[in-house]
């Protein structure tokens, strides 16, 4: 048996996510480990930042073919000996490799392991660490970027410049108790209060942010929606590729929302089937329909169904007003049983809507790749701006600006009851000290050294 | 008293404690120890400059105030010095809340080193010896006694320095140097140099003086004048009251003229042209650095503060300058008021050696040596009362030592000095080290007229009180548990009330408890107790009361901050680690805690360079240890 090391091993990709997954090692004996199972290079002798091709086996039998890049302590990702080893993204090629290496003396890593070790060995600091945390959960491209972006340190700058605001305030607030013999001018109380203020909603558009980042965690939401029959069940069965909803003839089949992860051109989505849209007296289809309306507040994109071998009806028309009357959405109407339509002659004119339309066929596939395109463009549209801002994703750094924001009320409030400036402060330290969590970081000597240079202080 | 040399210097046996220095920090330690029962000798060069005040000629101020009320809260002298010898009193930041107020007070500079000499002599187990110190002796890692310059050693079990400004100290002026550790004084050789062999980092720091002013030749008319508080607040909590007469202080301005002679002098600036390299304090800048660095600024503030009674010299607060002669005399000519104004000591500024302090234990012992102390301006520190407060601790403990008392320590929620000492020992200090209130986070609690019962069982453990002292605060503390309960279980009439606050607070229907009514901001707890005729209360008690009742809501946030505090200090590092070894920490912070090996996590976490993460993977590494050493291990 060979003697476990502290060398760990894990899938650094999802598999299924691309055409190559990458298996990743890290600890003292990485590369001594990898080398006794790879066939080319003798990696031991291999410099660091290098790759090299060969194979892997376990015992006498080939795995597969890989490419294996070898890092040396401290210039990799964990700042330990590291090796990544590229190879096919199949399950049973994945697992063969993972297990041979525990025969070899790796273990399987924790959760977080490799951040962690990134973080211990001063590779990373804790909000970079929990980015990439997030960058290795994240299954969509635009979570990846919005990861990356907190990596480069955006958040760590706004974050900072919330706190130099702060530690301005506080300097001229400290100025006034600490050096109250000189002859300087004292900040008067409005701007104290517009200065918290100022921070306060700040924070509130990190905060803010965090709703936002819900599409990038997977949570975007799509709902399907139209009269019944329109062949909505249909469509969420041919998007997932699977039969999911039970789909009839019957008008009123669907009397409840279901819900599923759907994966479009990259993105991870959350879409919804639901009940059709009529007027009804059954009491269970009148909850199911005020449920369809519920799905609709939260969706972010709204697939409007028409059953275009139909014509149009009040009750249309009465969607579409609620539509947009109640409701501030993306919609796109899907016109769909092309497959019914002679040469194209659609009964509904949808485009009648001034809404993006698309005609498919649900149950033919036709026109659904279209669709899919449609959606991507639609999202990459609404949320391209969001490569601009920071997105908050991380429940600590929720938590600790949220703890901020309470000590900014809280300092507010004191300063409306007329608390002197010994007091106000005290608040407004306890909201540099959260914030110094994020950025991993203390503001004790900052307050006076700010003092010192910016204000002619000192007898 | 004895203040000789004893001609038997038989081992071990002459004195248990030497003070090296006659300044503030010298006679806190040399006294404390005393007090304490130890046989001290305090060893200076000249008797008469005992106490003596180089610098500015005032007591206390911003959190330094606070600092001198904890010195006499442990039983030190400098409260009661300055009651005696004080000539204007004055409590700063009165407009804010009771937390900031701190007294202050200009001395008489002549009387003040009269008192604290007298105070000195009246000491039993105290020899006051002249003499110039110019080496320590070191047995083994162990401190045996001073030599001195004319005569032999001097044995002790315990040396505590306190040298003030006079190590390898020069003087400056324009581009002339003089080797002084105050003007008209030796400098101090020997000492830095027989420590650095012993294995101390020295470094050295700067400080400045303004000049001094001849008050005859002063038209005092065009001056603002400034009056002290009538009737003034002691300092000390045994003085009854003040009985000098107050005379006032003097508020000038300089102007563009000013400005523009200074200029003149800055190619023969010894700062601006690199002679001097050492650092000095920021908040305490000379006025050619405020001219300088904020040229917008049309003019500056000045106080001219009388040096006494009877002393001609005026000390111009705010022009610390070490320009050349010239410059400085025709610069303040220029000053509304001071166009006859005559110098009768140029300002000057003068740089000497320092032991970046991280090289003690917090009870002031250096690490290196055994029963070496060190306190005040050697320490890296800047101004009168936070040497004081060294001196007192580093007596407190030399003679804790002796007496195989535990260690004294005071935290950081506890005192200012609790703050002055950490910060010292965790902060790499560049600049002399002065007192501020933001420095500490918890000053909400560490009031200048609370210190007394907040430092009490302390004080009592150590035998730092006389019998009136004790009785003294004992019945404070009655007074507050007393009028706690009252205010608990009393109320105050409608009509009584609406009565007195009529048109200054909104009226009350029913009868309210008199802790509910106190919350607002307008309502005084003194008046409400006397018209309800309850007027035996004294008023420091009802004070202190009213306060942690007024206050209540935001006193709880920073309690919270408090119990977060003490739970860090109370994760003990009880072993030495070789912090080194930790890879995962920075190297800054391998090199800082292997230095300072804190006795904390706390403290760990206040070691400049040691960063959230470090303390993070030190974490770690102390859940580590603590269950590897609870598995047994294999093998
Ligand atoms: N020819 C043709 N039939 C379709 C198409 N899409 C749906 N259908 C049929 O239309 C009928 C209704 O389809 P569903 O998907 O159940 O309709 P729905 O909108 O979910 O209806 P409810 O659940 O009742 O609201 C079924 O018989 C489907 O087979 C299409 O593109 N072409
Ligand atoms: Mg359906």
């Amino acid at each position: 048996m060979i003697k476990k090391t502290n060398t760990i091993v894990a899938l650094a990709t999802a598999i299924g996510a691309g055409s190559i997954a990458v298996v990743r090692v890290s600890g003292k004996d990485s590369i001594s480990i990898v080398n006794k199972v790879f066939i080319g290079k003798n990696l031991e002798k291999a410099d660091g930042n290098t790759i090299h091709f060969g194979r892997l086996k376990d015992k006498e039998k080939e795995i597969d073919q890989a490419l294996v890049s070898v890092f040396k302590s401290p210039n990799s990702y964990t700042g330990e000996n590291a090796v990544e080893i590229s190879c096919h993204s199949n399950h049973f090629i994945v697992e063969d490799i993972v297990s041979v290496l525990l025969d070899n003396g790796a273990r399987i890593a924790d959760p977080g392991e490799f951040t962690l070790r990134a973080y211990l060995n001063h590779k990373i600091d804790l909000s970079q660490a929990e980015a990439i945390s997030n960058v290795i959960s994240s299954k969509s491209r635009l979570a990846t970027r919005n990861s990356i972006m907190q990596l480069e340190g955006s958040l760590s700058k706004k974050v900072k410049s919330i706190k130099k605001d702060l530690i301005d305030l506080i300097s001229f607030m400290e100025l006034d108790l600490d050096f109250s013999e000189e002859d300087l001018e004292v900040i008067p109380k409005e701007e104290v209060l517009e200065k918290i203020e100022a921070s306060k909603i700040n924070i509130e558009q990190l905060l803010n942010s965090f709703n936002k980042a819900k599409y990038l965690s997977g949570a975007l939401e799509i709902a399907i929606i139209g009269k019944p029959n329109a062949g909505k069940s249909e469509l969420l069965n041919s998007l997932l590729g699977e039969e999911r909803a039970i789909v009839t003839n019957l008008p009123g089949t669907t009397r409840d929302t279901i819900e599923e992860n759907l994966t479009l051109k990259n993105m991870l989505l959350k879409i919804s089937d639901t009940a059709g849209i009529r007027f009804s007296k059954n009491h269970v289809e009148k909850k199911g329909i005020q449920r369809t309306w519920n799905r609709v507040e939260r969706a972010d994109i709204v697939l409007w169904i028409i059953d275009i071998s139909k014509s149009i009806n009040e009750q249309d028309a009465e969607i579409y007003n609620t539509l947009k009357n109640y409701y501030n959405k993306d919609i796109l109407v899907v016109g769909n049983k092309t497959d019914l339509c002679f040469k194209n002659e659609t009964r509904a004119k949808v485009n009648s809507f001034n809404l993006p339309t698309i005609n498919i066929s649900a149950k033919t596939g036709n026109g659904l790749e279209e669709l899919k395109e449609m959606i991507a463009k639609t999202i990459n549209l609404k949320y391209e701006h969001l490569g601009e801002e920071i997105i908050i994703t991380n429940t600590r750094q929720i938590e600790s600006l949220k703890s901020t924001f309470r000590s900014l009320s809280e300092a507010k409030i004191s300063l409306n009851d007329g608390a002197g400036n010994e007091f106000v402060v005290v608040d407004l330290r306890n909201a540099l000290n959260e914030l110094g969590l994020i950025t991993g970081e203390t503001a004790t000597e900052d307050i006076l050294n700010n003092i010192f240079s910016g204000f002619c202080i000192g007898k | 008293m004895a203040n000789r040399v004893p001609r038997e210097t038989n081992i071990m046996t002459d004195f248990d404690i030497i003070v090296v220095g006659g300044g503030h920090a010298g006679i806190e330690a040399a006294s404390a120890a005393a007090r304490m029962g130890c046989r001290v000798a305090l060893i200076t060069m000249n008797l008469n400059k005992i106490g003596l005040m180089s610098c500015n000629p005032a007591i206390g101020g911003l959190a330094k105030g606070q600092l001198v009320k904890e010195i006499d809260a442990l039983g030190g002298e400098m409260g009661k010095i300055i009651d005696e010898s004080g000539i204007h009193f004055k409590m700063l930041n009165k407009s804010k809340g009771p937390a900031v107020w701190s007294p202050r007070a200009q001395a008489d500079r002549q009387l003040y080193a009269v008192v604290a000499k007298n105070r000195l002599e009246n000491i039993s187990n105290l020899a006051l010896i002249r003499g110039s110190v110019n080496g320590i002796i070191v047995n083994s890692k162990k401190v045996s006694g001073v030599t001195l310059e004319d005569s032999g050693p001097i044995y002790s079990k315990s040396v505590i320095l306190t040298t003030g400004t006079f190590l390898n100290g020069l003087i400056h002026i324009g581009l002339k140097s003089i080797k002084s550790g105050r003007a008209g004084d030796k400098t101090a050789t020997g000492i830095t140099e027989s420590l650095v062999d012993q294995g101390f980092k020295a470094g050295r720091l700067k400080t400045g003086t303004p000049p001094r002013l001849d008050k005859n030749t002063i038209d005092f008319a065009v001056l603002e004048e400034q009056l002290p508080d009538n009737p003034p607040t002691p300092f000390s909590f045994s003085t009854e009251s003040i009985e000098n007469k107050p005379i006032p202080c003097y508020i000038g301005h300089t102007n563009n003229k000013t400005h523009e002679i200074l200029q003149e002098g800055f190619q023969q600036s010894p700062m601006f042209t690199g002679r001097i390299k050492s650092i000095g304090p920021r908040y305490c800048p000379s006025i050619e650095d405020k001219i300088n660095r904020f040229s917008d600024r049309e003019r500056h503030q000045l106080f001219l503060e009388p040096e006494g009674y009877e002393n001609r010299e005026i000390y111009l607060n705010g022009f610390s300058t070490s320009l050349p002669e010239d410059i400085q005399v025709r610069a303040i000519k220029t000053i509304p008021g001071l166009a006859k104004a005559e110098i009768v000591r140029l300002g000057y500024a003068v740089e000497y050696d320092f032991f970046p302090p991280y090289q003690l234990f917090y009870s002031l012992e250096t690490k290196k040596i055994i029963g070496l102390f060190f306190a005040g301006q050697i320490n890296g520190t800047s101004g009168y009362e936070e040497a004081a407060a060294q001196g007192l601790i580093s007596g407190i403990n030399a003679a804790a030592k002796i007496n195989k008392l535990k260690g004294f320590r005071l935290k950081r929620s506890e005192a200012y000095i609790g703050v002055l000492i950490d910060d010292l020992i965790n902060k790499s200090t560049l600049e002399p080290y002065r007192m501020f209130t933001s420095r500490a986070e918890f000053r909400l609690f560490l009031r200048q007229d609370n210190a007394d019962i907040r430092l009490f069982e302390h004080a009592k453990k150590y035998g730092l009180l006389l019998k009136e002292d004790i009785r003294r605060v004992n019945e404070k503390k009655q007074a507050v548990n007393s009028l706690n309960k009252h205010v608990k279980v009393n109320n105050i009439s409608a009509r009584k009330f609406n009565e007195i606050y009529d048109e200054i607070s909104s009226k009350i229907e029913q009868p309210q408890r008199l802790d509910a009514i106190i919350k607002r901001p307008e309502v005084n707890l003194a008046e409400l107790l006397k018209v309800t005729q309850n007027d035996d209360y004294p008023l420091d008690a009802i004070k202190e009361v009213e306060y942690n009742i007024k206050y209540e809501g935001y006193l709880k946030r920073n309690l919270e901050l408090i119990n977060k505090f003490k739970e860090n200090e109370n994760r003990i590092i009880s072993k030495h680690i070789n912090y080194k070894a930790i890879n995962a920490l920075s190297l800054e912070a391998r090199d800082k805690l292997n230095q300072i090996q804190p006795e904390s996590l706390g403290q760990a976490s206040r070691i400049s360079g040691v960063s959230p993460a470090d303390i993070s993977v030190l974490m770690i590494y102390l859940e580590r240890e603590k269950y590897n050493s609870n598995v047994p291990r294999e093998t």
